[in-house]
């Protein structure tokens, strides 16, 4: 029988094979995996991170709350944090679809209102939002959600 | 003429032999997507060979726990019904 005998650093092995084949891990992590860098020194390695995706965008923080801004080409989205809860806006809302929250290790939907505007809890981690306008996805850069 | 090298077999990927990897790797996909968030996040790390000493920090667990995480996850998924079929 196939994979008769795995041992777990085997069984490990086949498991990479399958996340690269199914959902590939962020080349950023890989670099932090082989370079053993700090998370925070990613930061600027994450934002570089848009390979075929709609959109990109510098990141500005303000004082008070956090505020993140990401420019796409059709749409900008606005990413402000204060005390662990974040909320993002997407102007223009017109044909926003739907949103999720990134990890590295999940996606889950959040909820938008007409206005565009959704609210989430910040994840200890690095996250990004994906936002669905039209037929266009909208990828904002990496953000370290336990540094904002 | 040049003469055309010879292939060596060994060195070549038969379709039968394609087709049981892809088999492996689905199972082994659908049995990783049945884990604890938890196993799931440590898993993904240790498969990109992230360091422990990064592991640690990242989710937040001494260092010397990782390798008991690590073998409590894979037992984890080896009981998946996914994986079970192919161990």
């Amino acid at each position: 029988m196939i994979g008769q005998g795995m041992d777990d650093d085997e069984l490990l092995e086949a498991l990479a094979s399958a996340i690269e084949a199914n959902d590939p891990t962020p080349d950023a992590l890989k670099r932090f995996a082989q370079e053993s860098h700090r998370l925070l020194q990613l930061r600027t390695e994450l934002a570089e991170l848009q390979a075929g995706e709609a959109a990109v965008g510098a990141v500005r923080e303000s004082a008070g709350p956090s505020t993140f801004r990401f420019a796409s080409p059709t749409r900008d989205v606005t990413l402000s944090i204060e005390r662990g809860q974040a909320l993002v806006s997407c102007h223009p809302a017109e044909g926003l679809v739907s949103a999720e929250l990134v990890t590295a290790t999940s996606s889950d939907p959040l909820e938008i209102n007409a206005g565009g505007v959704t609210r989430f809890s910040v994840p200890q981690d690095l996250f990004r939002i994906r936002l669905l306008v039209g037929a266009d996805v909208v990828l904002t850069d990496w953000v370290d959600g336990r540094h904002v | 003429m040049d003469e055309v090298p010879e292939f060596d077999d060994a060195l070549v990927a038969m379709p039968e032999d394609l087709a049981e990897e892809d088999e492996v790797s689905g199972l082994v996909w659908a049995g990783f997507n049945e884990l604890r968030a938890e196993c799931q996040r440590l898993l993904r790390l240790l498969a990109v060979k992230v360091p422990y000493k990064d592991i640690s920090e990242l989710i937040d667990r001494p260092i010397g726990s990782i390798a008991s995480i690590r073998k409590d996850c894979l037992a984890e998924l080896r009981r998946t019904d996914h994986v079970a079929q192919i161990l």
